[in-house]
């Protein structure tokens, strides 16, 4: 089952959804894809990967990616991720052009500097941007650290009219942690699982 | 929710200096000064939004610089001194004790937006985490605590819009 629960400013400037998703079945990347594409095909995607990698998400974005999109990435390397998975995928996917910045480890600071830099610089209307995933920094930080820093991030999508979603593991974190998170955004899509 | 504090401490031993600063600030801000060490702990509470450190009670005091970050410290630090030493690097903001007159106000002004911005912040937070309770154990809307919701949020973003990226990102993750 999917709820939706939308805020009434969603879309007049930049946005930031929330996407609920169980980590394993096909709805996370299938909401990927949509929110990416909401309106029109993106200009400029950003994606922000943390256990998964660039290689990963550019499969995913497979019929949303153009060769006139630009790809741009900010990649957390850490010592729970390899670094071959980090590089797969790379060259190119139907000839857009990628760029990746790496941030050593978890250092949010340096990771939301660069993600605001990136947002600034896209030039590529519309500019969306993929986070994945908000369960993998939750590893590292606490919640109240990562709702900081996730005040700070989804204020400067907003600014810039970015359309931003942020991937969460639905199953893997109580209702509380989740509803705490989602005032923040200005959406928030739920996927449960367990409800058939 | 109670008003915001905006209160200044200087502390110094300088009279002079104390009152030059307290002069220029006094009409913008609530302003206390401390001219020794044991008047400055005292004045350190919840009112207290930025604290002027005179680089010369830094042996007593530096001890506040270095826990600065607990809950205690959530007050923005302004050094009154040398720009180059390492305490000076892990303060909020530094002054020039010769450029009173001309930098005191905007310095204090960026260090009171930090302020405000970190305490509206840690106020979004508690009551998100009330939200997100209440979602886990009723069916229930609070509809008074969506709407300070809303409002904490679009006051976070205006307040942020004036303050630069380091800054933001600095004080979210203090």
């Amino acid at each position: 089952m999917t709820n939706h629960e939308q805020d009434g400013d969603a879309g007049e400037t930049g946005s930031n959804v929330l996407c609920a998703c169980p980590a394993i079945g096909p709805e996370k990347d299938e909401h990927c894809r949509d929110l990416l594409s909401r309106e029109r095909l993106p200009g400029t995607i950003i994606g922000v990967t943390v256990a998964s990698s660039p290689g990963q998400r550019m499969g995913v974005w497979n019929n949303v990616a153009t060769p006139r999109t630009t790809l741009k990435f900010v990649d957390v390397a850490h010592a729970g991720r390899s670094a071959s998975m980090s590089t797969d995928g790379f060259g190119g996917q139907n000839g857009a052009l990628v760029n990746v910045v790496k941030v050593e480890d978890m250092d949010l600071q340096r990771l939301g500097t660069e993600i605001v830099t990136q947002l600034r610089e896209a030039s590529q209307e519309p500019v969306v941007l993929c986070f994945d995933s908000l369960t993998d920094v939750l590893q590292f930080e606490s919640e109240e650290t990562v709702f900081r820093f996730l005040n700070a991030l989804t204020t400067r999508v907003r600014e810039t009219g970015v359309t931003a979603h942020y991937h969460l593991d639905a199953d893997g974190h109580p209702v509380e942690t989740i509803e705490t998170l989602a005032s923040l955004f200005d959406e928030t899509i739920h996927v449960d699982q367990t409800v058939e | 929710m109670a008003a915001t504090p905006e209160v200044v401490l200087i502390s110094t031993p300088d009279e002079t200096t104390s009152q030059s600063l307290k002069t220029t600030l006094h009409q913008k801000w609530p302003v206390k000064t401390a001219g020794s060490t044991e008047r400055t702990r005292a004045c350190l509470d919840d009112s207290i939004a930025v604290f002027v450190l005179d680089e010369a009670f830094l042996d007593p005091l530096g001890d506040i610089l270095a826990t600065r970050g607990g809950d205690a410290a959530s007050f923005q630090i302004l050094w009154l001194g040398n720009a180059n030493t390492p305490f000076a690097q892990r303060a909020d903001g530094v002054l020039d004790p010769d450029r009173i007159d001309s930098r005191a106000q905007a310095v204090v002004e960026r260090l009171q937006q930090r302020a405000r911005y970190d305490r509206l912040l840690t106020r979004f937070y508690e009551l998100a985490r009330e939200r997100g309770h209440n979602a886990a154990t009723t069916d229930t809307v609070d509809s008074d605590l969506e709407s300070e919701l809303d409002s904490l949020k679009r006051q976070l973003d205006e307040l942020a819009a004036d303050l630069e990226d380091e800054d933001v990102f600095e004080i979210a993750l203090r």
